[in-house]
């Protein structure tokens, strides 16, 4: 072997990649790459268990987490095939105990999460941290909404209680449970023995890897979702059952699924606006140094998924971590660096928004609520939302900045003119929505004032939680008593009425951020908003 | 082989456990010692249906409450440097509890006299328990189950709070200080302390609990537990450990803290029963044992020696269903190793069912409620017909005659129950005298017939809070149910009260992987329940109050 890459072969340059993670003293990832017809690379690295001291290897099941999710989209079009399930029908057409929006968000719309549903998972996590939600706690969150995120096919927000509820129709449609219908329909008809949809980390499956959660101090701990999951994100496979699957995917001709349901499984949909989303039924299809991948991601408590098909090149690429921390998402594209070499285009220079400090600071969506922050770090321009960590803007065409988030449609921000060296807004472009946001002030009020009407006790029915804002030793505190557990939020003032808000837990730091509503100086609501939930009101008890 | 000859030890054991021997589901450690010599050393089944490596000597169980004698030991050795006093009150070392007289001392925690509420017992349902839950759950105590040193209630959280004292009086956390003082030394290299199962442990076994639909779930516990039930053994070091434990001369631990180990407890009425410090003392077939069994989910072990023979036996499961029950397992060892000394094995005498002491009794100023119920415990057929006490709406346990016409029950990890039946009127028992740690109540006779739901539930709706317990109970009542959810910290339980008079509640937990058991007496006020006291086996007198 050779450390010159011009020299190496394929599995020579696939092994270096991977070679940090071979070892025996910590979990790993296993890997499968077929290109052109032929499985080319198939390991395991690390341990599947720190526990039983096994090794992963090609044989191991590991969870694919939200990759999933277009198992989900194929079995909800199989029964439509058979004139079972109609995709472009409201979800209350098969569940009808949801709340009546207008429109009712319809299957498709649920699949390329445009439906504008809350999710369970977001509202139970922010309310009660990762607590066991029992059988049934699932469809009670969808169902006792009075509100939603948005408007269906408005904008995309991922949602995994979208998919929970496809499976529920899959389920009620067909007679079968969720994991009965994919193992019947999908999995036995394609030779994939190894895979099932397996709905809780506390039941015990025949080699399956141990999830482990990656700690600061180089420890791991039991990676471990105290919920039952389905169509969002349950399955557990082997590589070599994945090279399979996606062998099929890409195919002319398909065992699984008729023409034109792979057809709908791979059409990019289109927003109200009219923009175009990269997001299909649970599929993504996106460029990469010129040619197309059909991809998507998976991450549970501990471990994480990537597969990725080059579909011109017939290069198949599946890895299954049972550790966090290895970004599966990033290694996929290193893989197809290595073997389309020749067939790429130059590695683009990613290039970042730089600006000076004028655009920098708070801006308060006028119709959304969200708080937005532009900040300037190393002279590069960062986007925050609803007080999440900047993440890096690219430089767009005008002068505008543009912003992809996985799971997300794009975002495409333009400054206005500034005046005396500031913007004094931004206009936002969300799915092709324009809002504007005004600047809020540079300098923040003090706490106490800003809490001056704000502290008491509110109630969340939406989310299940009772509030309490209190102000002890000039720190102000938001604490959520949700259906399962609790949360305490530390809530910085923004201005008198917006607050930002970061979850006093280091191993779930979620950020959110509050919108007051004063009638005589005292609030009496307010609105969370969260990167995946939006205007959770509460009102004064 | 033939039926005659008489077995060798090895075949008798294995024979003891073939039932486990199987490659498709998990099963147990076993470990015997006898006159000096490892006798016995085997695994069997799977020690993870993950995995699919199967059980050896070397895999490591979870021993669970047999945590206990050590974590008793490791405050008599900082005793011995003079860093801890085991006679004074508990808040020496932790403050922060609330002052509840009589306080009690480090070692009635350690023999379950200390009469402090578990805040482990409260929480079941209502979420994990991190070890700050835990102390925040007794620190918000307003009563207690007993006062100190009165009586004998099992209580993890009082080994809770001797682990903090450990770590207090150390400087050290606890897992550490139990390596380098006890593990280390006695070359226990092998066992540790890890204090949840979301920490990962090499070679450890896979928790199994039976799964409804066939096959098995991962017995899991979120929340921490130290000096209660923390410790991860394998049988070679439990080996080590019960050798040491028996020996005339102690490498860890002088004999005058073993001696304070194995001091059976007294009661404040002078009765004596038979926990010692994390250890039972008791008589089997005429031979002195000294043993403690553990229980956790998906998990179950029992430590016994008999001393006197040099035989030490430890058994550690890895499930808890397919009649693993190690505690008899040991006495069946003990049974075929030392058949020559033991005395005639006493018929364990079940009580046959005595139709007119069959009720529940009920004590109006303790709000206790007891049962002679039948206690054909989980529907087999040859439990039928038998005589069981109830207490706090548990199901029948099996009693045993005692002298004139009275009934015995005992359970490990509590003292012994005496029940004396009162007159009987119209051919039924009118009251029984309930004996427990010397001291005596009486209960009266509840009517047979209980109320309409509907009657009983008269001002009973509405919602409820508990302080100690931290938890808001909402009662409704529907379609003939009166249903009582309990809202806590981090999860809710819902029971279902069935009445026995309108005062009187039996609340059954509705959730079938978790069945809760207790009672409820309701006090009302013109009609209207204004306070709801709950009681279970491990917590006494939780008041919920109308909101």
């Amino acid at each position: 072997m050779t450390d010159d890459p011009k020299q190496q072969t394929p599995a020579e340059g696939l092994d270096a990649l991977f070679a940090k993670w071979n070892r025996m003293d910590e979990p790993g990832l296993v890997v499968g790459v077929a290109h052109r017809g032929a499985v080319i690379y198939r390991r395991g690295f690390g341990m599947a268990s720190l526990e039983s001291g096994l090794v992963n290897t090609p044989k191991t099941r590991m969870r694919i987490g939200s990759t999933t999710k277009h198992f989900t989209c194929l079995a909800a079009l199989l029964l439509a095939e058979e004139g079972k399930l109609d995709i472009d029908a409201g979800i209350r057409t098969y569940i009808p105990e949801l709340p009546a929006f207008d429109p009712d968000p319809t299957l498709r719309q649920l699949m390329n999460h445009t439906g504008g549903l809350r999710c369970f998972i977001d509202l139970a996590m922010y309310s009660s941290g990762i607590s066991a939600i029992p059988d049934g706690g699932a469809l009670d969150f969808m169902v006792r909404q009075h509100d939603r995120n948005f408007a269906p096919g408005d904008e995309m927000i991922y949602c995994n209680g979208g998919y929970f509820l496809l499976s529920l129709a899959i389920e009620r449609v067909s007679g079968l449970s969720f994991e009965a219908f994919l193992k019947e329909r999908i999995f036995l008809p394609l030779g994939m023995t190894d895979t099932v949809a397996h709905s809780s980390d506390l039941e015990l499956l025949s080699g399956m890897a141990t999830l482990h959660n990656a700690a600061a101090d180089g420890s791991f701990t039991r990676g471990i979702f105290p919920v039952r999951i389905k169509g969002e994100g349950s399955i557990v496979s082997t590589i070599d059952d994945m090279l399979g699957w996606i062998r099929h995917l890409r195919a002319a001709d398909h065992r699984v699924g008729g023409a034109e349901t792979w057809r709908q499984m791979l059409t990019r949909p289109r927003y109200n606006s009219g923009t175009e989303s990269n997001y299909c039924l649970g599929l993504s299809r996106e460029f990469y140094r010129g040619i197309e991948t059909i991809h998507h991601a998976g991450g549970v408590m501990g471990g994480q998924s990537q597969m990725l098909t080059v579909p011109d090149h017939e290069l198949d690429i599946i890895i299954m971590a049972n550790r966090s921390g290895t970004d599966p998402s990033g290694l996929a594209l290193k893989i197809i660096d290595i073997l389309l070499a020749d067939a790429l285009d130059p590695l683009s220079a990613k290039v970042e928004g730089t600006v000076g400090e004028a655009v920098a600071g708070r801006y308060h969506g006028a119709r959304s609520h969200l708080l937005y922050g532009l900040s300037v770090t190393d002279g590069k321009l960062g986007f925050s939302l609803s007080n999440s960590p900047a993440m890096p803007l690219t430089a767009g065409a005008d002068g505008a900045f543009a912003l992809s988030i996985p799971g997300m449609g794009d975002f495409v921000i333009r400054a206005n003119d500034p005046v005396e060296g500031k913007s004094r807004s931004i206009v936002v472009d969300y799915c092709g929505r324009q809002e504007a946001a005004e600047r809020l002030p540079d300098e923040p009020p003090e706490t106490a004032a800003a809490a001056d009407g704000f502290v008491g006790r509110y109630d969340g029915p939406d989310q299940g939680a009772g509030a309490t804002v209190t102000l002890v030793d000039g720190h102000l505190r938001l604490a959520l008593q949700g259906q399962y557990g609790r949360t305490v939020y530390k809530l910085m003032p923004v201005s008198r009425d917006v607050f930002a808000g970061m979850a006093d837990d280091p191993l779930l730091p979620l950020p959110l951020s509050i919108t007051a509503h004063r009638t005589g100086g005292q609030v009496d609501l307010f609105w969370i908003d969260t990167g995946r939930t939006r205007h959770l009101q509460f009102t004064r008890l | 082989m033939t039926e005659d000859q008489p077995q060798d030890p090895v075949t008798a054991l294995d024979a003891l456990f073939a039932r486990w021997n199987r490659s498709d589901e998990p099963g147990l450690v076993v470990g015997v010692a006898h006159r000096g010599k490892v006798i016995y050393r085997r695994g069997f089944g799977l020690a993870s249906f993950e995995s699919g490596l199967a059980n050896t000597p070397k895999t490591r169980m979870r021993i669970a409450s047999t945590t206990k004698h050590f974590a008793a030991l490791a405050c008599l050795l900082l005793a011995e440097d003079g860093k801890l006093d085991i006679d004074a009150s508990i808040r020496t070392y932790v403050p922060e509890l609330p002052a509840l007289e009589p306080e009690p001392t480090l070692r009635q925690l350690m023999n379950h006299t200390g009469g402090y509420r578990c805040p482990t017992d409260m929480s079941f349902g209502l979420g994990e328990m991190t070890s700050q839950d835990s102390l925040d759950g007794m620190v918000r105590q307003t009563g207690v189950n007993f006062p100190a040193g009165e009586q004998m209630m099992y209580s993890n959280g009082g080994y809770e709070l001797l682990s903090l004292a450990i770590e207090r009086a150390s400087g050290q956390g606890f897992a550490q200080f139990l390596a380098e003082r006890i593990f280390q030394p006695l070359g226990m290299l092998d066992t540790l302390v890890a204090s949840t199962d979301r920490e990962l442990v090499p070679g450890i076994a896979t928790l199994h609990l039976p799964s409804p639909a066939g096959g098995f779930v991962r017995g899991y516990l979120s929340g921490e537990s130290r000096g209660s039930g923390g410790i991860v053994s394998t049988v070679d070091d439990m080996l080590i450990w019960l050798a040491h434990l028996r020996s005339a001369k102690h490498r860890v631990g002088s004999e005058a803290s073993w001696a304070q180990m194995l001091t059976m407890t007294r009661y404040a009425n002078g009765t004596v029963g038979t926990y010692c410090l994390g250890l039972e003392r008791e008589t089997y077939r005429g031979v002195q044992t000294v043993h403690h069994a553990g229980g956790l989910m998906g998990g179950a072990c029992q430590m016994l020696t008999v001393p006197a023979e040099a035989l030490d036996i430890i058994i550690i499961t890895n499930r808890v269903d397919g009649g693993v029950n190690p505690s008899a397992q040991a006495e069946a060892i003990v049974d075929l190793l030392l058949a020559e000394v033991l005395a005639p094995p006493e018929p364990k005498i079940e009580q046959d069912t005595i139709a007119r002491h069959l009720g529940r009794y009920y004590v109006a100023r303790t709000h206790m409620l007891y049962g002679l119920l039948d206690s054909n415990l989980f529907g087999v057929p040859d439990g039928a017909g038998k005589l069981g006490f109830s207490l706090c709406n548990t199901p029948g346990i099996p009693v045993y005659p005692m002298a004139d016409g009275a009934f015995g029950m005992k359970l490990s990890g509590m003292a012994q129950y005496v029940i004396r039946p009162g007159a009987a009127k119209d051919g039924k028992t009118q009251s029984l005298d309930i004996q427990y740690c010397g001291s005596h109540e009486t209960a009266l006779r509840l009517p047979d017939t209980p109320p309409e739901p509907a009657v009983a539930a008269a001002g009973l709706p509405g919602r409820y809070y508990c302080n100690d317990m931290d938890a808001t109970a909402t009662v409704t009542f529907a379609q003939d149910e009166i249903l009582m959810d309990v809202r806590g910290g981090s999860g809710h339980v819902a029971y279902r009260l069935n009445p026995l008079t309108a005062e009187v509640f039996r609340a059954n937990g509705t959730d079938p992987m978790l069945p809760l058991i207790a009672s409820l007496a309701v006090e009302r006020a013109n009609g209207e329940a204004q306070t709801l006291w709950f009681d279970t086996g491990r917590t006494r007198h939780l008041r919920f109050t109308r909101l």
